[in-house]
């Protein structure tokens, strides 16, 4: 019923676009969306695309149109000669038992200090991939999503905070420097625990990107400090906490490395992109390292090419996510040490995939494009490859999954 | 890559426009700036950069959809119709800004660019008047 709701409404607000536009000089009224399904031929675990959803493809769907649907609707307002405001609500499938209650991703005002100069404030991106501005908007990008085994590094994509941007040109070559700074709270749920995940992030942002004939070259870095909350969390640390005062070293070497509050991490991306003629190539490495062995470290790569020809985009695309530690905790022993060597268990399985994929993108009319796309994801055994739901079998066995996903992708 | 991408977009401008005039990107007649690289027109026209090589303040005018329009971004910048909607859905949603404000016809664009030394249009070469000046031509 809600589907059918929501297919209304975006029917309904296509063809009021033109109208809802003209409202005002200083208001604009613009919008997103995407009607996707996927199917993945793994009924051992969920595949998702973003991080909040607690089921996805697979287990719990054979055919889910919960992945990659999304609707955006977007208002810019001219409030001065130099001040204006971006409001953006966005309705997908999040984490509180995966309702889609539509929510502010954006509301900012931005403040042009000279032309080449911003101070932006409110809620903003948080700008931590070379997609995360338009991360939602299908109809902007060549394949279906952004690589999950990059983009699902890391789940932050607004802030409550500031950003600046200065934009200057050297040799002809224009560059673009950003830092922004801000804190996010977010819950996720997580079905196979029946259990709630309480985030909280502090983050420091910084980009340079380079643009030169065609030619995008970006570099990023964020700090976050994350700590997370969560009754099974607290149950581990008593646990911990009860063996210490009983002079259990094992315990205190685990307190000391496993941490969940004020919790340093730094992500590091470099992506590139060529979009000039026909031909289109995009790349992206990014690297995550935790202050915590409660996390993988991991690095993630994706690559994308294509070639157009009239209103047909065919691409291939390659990504890989690899683990790279952290190193073994110590099994504990002693009163309440299988909870806590039961997640250390989980703590470390390996967060480790690769996908090559293929599809074809069709510009269908003026502001609609249709995309159909297929992966095989490789997951070795260990771990979960940021599926989600796993049976054992799937966690423990190498698996390689076969994934379609068609979309539809407009913007109004 | 980068030649034969080039070559390929020539091939396919020769095969999709044999007998068409040139483009100028015009200004205001005495607008002190003289001449336009090819990236300079093209960061005006994708909203990149927001000001002259002089420091002025520029706002760029779009022609109505037509084949006009789709040659100067062809040239200008490689990309077709449906890339620029793509482009400009992905600079929209990221709060980066709008579309140049779209003129009803070229007449227009002559008649507004020769008014307001701010903003920068593109016409076919045959409507250029004297209160404009030509500081770019799309072949």
């Amino acid at each position: 019923m809600k589907r059918i709701l929501l297919a209304v409404w975006i029917s309904s607000s296509l063809s009021q676009a033109a109208q809802a536009r003209e409202l005002a000089d200083w208001v604009k009224l613009s919008g997103f969306g995407t009607l996707g399904v996927v199917h993945s031929n793994d009924k051992g675990a969920d595949y998702h695309a973003t991080l909040e959803p607690s089921t996805g493809a697979g287990r719990s769907n054979a055919l889910d149109s919960g992945v990659d649907s999304v609707l955006g609707v977007q208002a810019d307002l001219q409030l001065g000669q130099n001040l204006s405001g971006t409001a953006q609500v966005v309705s997908r499938r999040l984490s509180d038992y995966n309702s889609s209650r539509p929510y502010f991703e954006w509301a900012n005002l931005k403040y042009q200090i000279t032309p080449n100069l911003y101070l932006r404030g409110g809620r903003i991106v948080a700008p931590m991939f070379f997609w995360s501005d338009s991360r939602m908007v299908g109809y902007a990008q060549t394949s279906v999503r952004p690589w999950g085994e990059v983009y699902l590094m890391n789940p932050i994509t607004y802030l409550n905070g500031v950003d600046l941007g200065y934009l200057f040109k050297a040799n002809n070559v224009l560059y673009r420097v950003g830092a922004a700074t801000g804190k996010m709270s977010q819950t996720l749920y997580s079905n196979s625990t029946q259990a709630s995940l309480n985030y909280h992030f502090d983050n420091t942002l910084f980009n340079l990107a380079a643009e030169y004939a065609g030619s995008t070259l970006r570099l990023g870095y964020a700090r976050v400090d994350m700590s997370t909350q969560a009754d099974a969390i607290s149950a581990y640390e008593n646990v911990l906490n009860a063996l210490i005062a009983n002079n259990n070293q094992t315990a205190a070497v685990i307190k000391d490395n496993v941490t969940f509050s004020n919790v340093k991490s730094d992500f590091y991306n470099i992506a590139y992109r060529y979009d000039h003629g026909p031909w289109l190539l995009q790349a992206e490495w990014a690297r995550r390292r935790m202050g915590t062995d409660g996390i993988a470290d991991i690095d993630g790569f994706g690559l994308l090419g294509g070639y157009r020809i009239g209103d047909w985009t065919p691409y291939l695309q390659y990504a890989r996510t690899s683990h790279k530690g952290p190193p073994a905790l110590p099994l504990l022993s002693g009163p309440g040490a299988a909870l806590v060597n039961g997640l250390n268990a989980q703590f470390q399985l390996r967060l480790e995939r690769s996908n090559i994929g293929a599809g074809v993108r069709w510009d269908v009319i003026d502001n609609v494009a249709l995309k159909l796309q297929f992966e095989r994801i490789d997951k070795p055994a260990g771990g979960n490859g940021f599926f989600i739901n796993s049976t054992d079998d799937f966690t423990n066995n190498r698996r390689q999954v076969n994934l379609y996903s068609a979309t539809l992708d407009f913007v109004f | 890559m980068h030649i034969h991408a080039r070559t390929l977009l020539s091939i396919l401008l020769l095969l999709s426009a044999p007998a068409q005039g040139e483009l100028a990107v015009i200004v205001h007649a005495r607008h002190p700036v003289s001449m336009l690289r090819m990236d300079q027109v093209e960061q005006l026209f994708l909203g990149k950069y927001f000001t002259f090589p002089d420091g002025a303040q520029a706002q760029a005018l779009d022609l109505p959809k037509g084949s006009e329009r789709d040659r100067f971004y062809l040239h200008i910048a490689g990309r077709n119709n449906n890339q620029m909607k793509a482009y400009w859905s992905k600079i929209v949603f990221s709060g980066g800004g709008q579309p140049p404000r779209e003129v009803q016809s070229q007449q227009d664009a002559v008649n507004l660019v020769g008014k307001n030394p701010n903003l920068i249009a593109y016409v076919d070469k045959s409507q250029v008047n004297s209160s404009v000046k030509v500081v770019f031509i799309v072949p």
